[in-house]
């Protein structure tokens, strides 16, 4: 019985790890949709992006005689630029565009990510070097890797963070009135375009941060690594009701911890076919997501 | 004279606000009625209830059957089952097929009155040669109605304003119809149009021997044409009767002015 | 048109088709096309089915599907399996009737797909539909009559050039009679404005159902031609990236024309063969092509544009002829109208 109470607890903190990275993806997600109305397709690309600038800024970090952790600030400040870069190149002239031809061209920077860095790279994967020492923290009878733990902990303050930066400063009031009505925003002196801008680059760098927790768990980059994470992510935005940024963390949270149960307890081979079931069902029952509410078309 | 429309106590809520309360109505066949009220007034929801493009929180809708003219429920019905009911309509903010010809946004309101199969569309049976030429016989007679024969082949989106409006009814016309609901049909047009289009509404009533019900929010215009006009504020009818009678009722003009 | 004239075009198309066969048959006959390139032309006929049937549910019917590939797979499986099953059925029933069995499972799975997906509005149709293709590359990966991991192996090479000319031919100018019926008319009206097109008396859920399944079911008859092609499956082969190559081919040929469809889907299924240092950037250069097609040209090259046999000989036989000009020029408007109608 306390074995099992056990490993359910270490399954259950798994499902947190997972799930933690899950929602900082889904954040990226939301808040995009949120104030563009765009499924970013390739926002899970960034996880591939924030791993390969991880991997080339390690050794320059260490030869310098820094920690490698600070791999974090690369990954944050490329991501966040190539986040705007897109939309100003790819997404921005078309915002009026039908929603077909916005996914469209989502689909094309996600391929054009990938590929690119396929060619720079290879498209064989490289290994991500250590950044956290190996010993498991003990916690009464239950062994912890640092990572794990790490992970959550740095999930949590990131969302916290997130919160309040969108209900208390100015950017994030801008970026909720945006959302609302960027027409009216508009008229009330703010800027939409730096407003969208400043959503993809945090979007994006909450991205980068995920690659990098995700690759100290799962240590091999190939330029294909974040289009299932990336989807994933997804169904975890959906699910909780995609535009709504609590629900992003309640959906990634779920998600994880449902695939992680999948995994210990059923097969870890149907643990894919689990997360696009749970989507099905979503949005077959209530396609606004959980924290959502229905919205009609107006006629 | 029969009734072909009713409406009994409808009301909708959208998340605690009433757009629609208890409201009630009646049009026999043939009629022309008028449906006004102030910006705001719940008229364009009245129209989503009584074409199934919202359900009413509560009440009941009845629409007369093609033949016997006796009323049958059609709450909770979808809108492409409404309109084969009877029940067609255009919108205030023009939907058109836009990238369809004139011409084939007439023939897709013909389909459910159309019946050869897939399989003689496959391989162009005898069926098919048919009711498509039917189709488009019926559909060059509905454009010459509205003087667009000549346009058959452009592009419903480069149409100017006013012909879009008119393609409309032309394709609402289409599904036959024994109630025809037009919403602010003359909405963008200039004076002498909206006189020019009052009388064809007039004369398509009089030759398809069709009920309308008619949104207007400029009351001056449906005086002329309609026989009865409803007067809606906050959802509410206010006033109900002829032109004449409407337009001296306190209510109405308090409405109107915000008295 | 009346039926006079689409005899005309009938009969004119039908030639057209039968002179395309015959210069393959001849070119294959004296050898002027290697079995490489048969193989490279197989392949174009593939693509080119797969890519009209996308074109039906995203094209025509508006709704952006990216697990096309998923439906090929249970169409090459399925036909596979039959053909593998039942080797002392002559070769051309056994490969039609794998055929139709492919595209009636794949179909099946269409209908199973599309029913609850297709109450969803744009993104998330795309979304589930691209979840439901990982879910069916999961399941094959898993289960023992598919060959599980190691893949189908010994399928025979039944789809000869041949037989995929008559399939594609055919499948184009089928597809092509829908969308010139009043079925077409409805897929499209669903795609120009759902509300208007309910409220023109088109039943939406009818519809969009009908046209998902049938170009998944399509998608299946190009994944059995496949199998009898490479002979060798493995799920890998119907990943998420197959389905966007199919989108890509789509999107640049125009979204809601076959002609587009088909240049598209020929010259990129040649393009890589012929350059192959293309092939190593030919998935960056069509992420490119795709972003700059929908920021400059979203209809596509061609749009809705499409090829008519009829009117090229009517404007040859007027520049041929200047007296006879002057009599065709009465009938030019019913012309351009028939161009818009159709070649069929």
């Amino acid at each position: 019985m306390m074995d099992q109470l056990l490993d359910l607890t270490r399954q259950l903190l798994n499902g947190l790890q997972v799930g933690s990275i899950y929602a900082l993806v889904a954040l990226g997600y939301t808040m995009v949709y949120g104030i563009v109305k765009l499924i970013n397709f390739a926002h899970g690309d960034f996880i591939m992006v924030g791993g390969y600038v991880s991997i080339v800024a390690i050794p320059m970090l260490v030869s310098n005689g820094l920690p490698a952790w600070l791999c974090v600030v690369a990954a944050v400040a490329v991501c966040s630029i190539i986040g705007v870069v897109s939309e100003r190149a790819a997404y921005k002239p078309l915002r009026e565009a039908p929603r077909i031809s916005a996914l469209i061209t989502a689909i094309g920077v996600s391929l054009f990510l990938q590929n690119l860095f396929m060619i720079i790279f290879t498209p064989n994967g490289m290994p991500f070097p250590n950044l956290f020492d190996k010993t498991p923290i003990i916690l009464g009878k239950i062994q912890v890797s640092k990572v794990t733990l790490i992970t959550i902990v740095v999930s949590i303050l990131l969302m916290v963070g997130l919160n309040l930066f969108v209900k208390r400063t100015r950017v994030g009031k801008a970026m909720r009135a945006v959302s609302e009505d960027a027409g009216a925003a508009r008229l009330m002196g703010i800027s939409v375009n730096a407003t969208i801008s400043a959503t993809f680059a945090i979007g994006s760098g909450l991205a980068a941060v995920a690659s990098v927790l995700y690759c100290s768990s799962y240590p091999l980059v190939d330029p294909n690594i974040g289009s299932m994470l990336g989807l994933k992510a997804f169904v975890a935005a959906v699910l909780g009701g995609i535009g709504i940024i609590p629900g992003a963390m309640l959906g990634g949270l779920a998600l994880g911890i449902a695939e992680s149960l999948t995994k210990a307890y059923i097969s870890s081979k149907v643990a894919d076919a689990v997360v696009f079931g749970i989507l099905v069902v979503v949005l077959l029952v209530k396609p606004s997501g959980i924290l959502g509410k229905n919205v009609g078309e107006k006629v | 004279m029969a009734a072909i429309l009713k409406a009994e106590e409808i009301s909708v809520v959208f998340g605690g606000l009433r757009a629609v309360d208890h409201f009630n109505i009646e049009i026999g066949e043939g009629e022309l009625v008028g449906l006004i009220g102030p910006n705001g007034a719940g008229k364009t929801t009245v129209f989503n209830l009584l074409t199934g493009v919202y359900q009413p929180t509560e009440g009941k809708i009845f629409l007369a059957d093609r033949a016997g003219h006796k009323l049958q429920e059609i709450t909770g019905k979808k809108p492409h089952q409404i309109v084969k009911a009877g029940a067609a309509r255009t919108f205030q903010n023009i939907r058109l097929f836009k990238q369809l010809t004139v011409l084939d946004n007439v023939k897709v309101a013909f389909n459910q009155n159309m019946s050869y199969s897939i399989v003689s569309a496959l391989v162009r049976g005898p069926k098919y040669w048919k009711e498509e030429r039917e189709a488009e016989e019926k559909a060059m007679e509905l454009l010459g109605v509205f003087g667009m024969e000549g346009l058959r082949d452009h592009i419903a989106d480069n149409l100017p304003y006013g012909q879009q409006r008119k393609l409309e009814i032309a394709r609402a016309l289409a599904t036959s119809p024994t109630l025809l609901l037009l919403d602010e049909p003359a909405a963008g047009m200039n004076p002498t149009e909206t006189a020019e289009l009052m009388e064809t509404i007039s004369l398509i009533r009089n030759r398809f021997k069709i009920a309308i019900l008619l949104i207007e929010h400029d009351m001056s215009l449906v005086m002329g044409i309609c026989e009865r006009v409803l007067v809606l504020d906050y959802g509410h009818v206010i006033a109900f009767g002829t032109p004449k009678e409407v337009t001296s009722d306190p209510r109405v003009i308090e409405a109107y002015l915000g008295e | 048109m009346d039926r006079k004239q689409h005899f005309k075009a009938c009969t004119l198309n039908t030639a057209g088709v039968l002179a395309l066969f015959a210069l393959l048959a001849l070119l294959i006959h004296f050898d002027v096309l290697s079995r490489y390139h048969q193989g490279i032309l197989v392949l174009v006929g593939i693509n080119i089915i797969l890519t009209v049937s996308l074109n039906l549910a995203t094209g025509f019917l508006g709704q952006l599907a990216l697990g096309h590939a998923g439906f090929m797979s249970v169409g090459a499986y399925t036909a596979a399996i039959f053909t593998k099953a039942f080797p002392d059925i002559p070769e051309l029933p056994r490969l039609l009737i794998g055929l139709l069995l492919g595209a009636l499972l794949a179909g099946i799975f269409g209908l199973i797909v599309g029913i609850p997906a297709l109450r969803l509005k744009g993104d998330y149709l795309a979304i589930i539909t691209l979840g439901f293709g990982e879910i069916i590359r999961v399941v094959i990966e898993n289960i023992s009559i598919t060959g599980g991991a190691q893949g189908l192996r010994g399928i025979k090479k039944l789809s000869t050039p041949y037989v995929v000319f008559w399939v594609t031919v055919i499948i184009v100018a089928l597809l092509y009679c829908l969308i010139r019926s009043r079925h077409g008319r409805a897929i499209m009206a669903i795609r120009e404005d759902e509300i208007a097109a309910e409220s023109s008396g088109i039943n939406l859920t009818y519809y969009r159902t009908f046209a998902f399944t049938i170009s998944a079911m399509l998608a299946g008859v190009a994944g059995g031609l496949y199998a009898h092609h490479i002979s060798i499956l493995g799920a890998s082969n119907f990943g998420f990236m197959r389905s966007v190559e199919i989108v890509v081919m789509v999107v640049l040929g125009g979204m809601g024309s076959f002609t587009g469809s088909i240049l598209s889907a020929a010259t990129l299924t040649i393009l890589p063969e012929a350059l192959r240092s293309f092939s190593t950037y030919r998935m960056l250069i069509y992420s490119i092509a795709l972003v700059a097609m929908m920021i400059f040209k979203p209809s596509g090259l061609l749009g809705t544009y499409e090829f008519s046999l009829t009117r090229v000989l009517q404007k040859a036989g007027r520049l041929f002829s200047g007296k006879k000009a002057q009599e065709a020029k009465a009938p030019v408007p019913e012309a351009a109208a028939s161009g818009k109608e159709g070649k069929a």
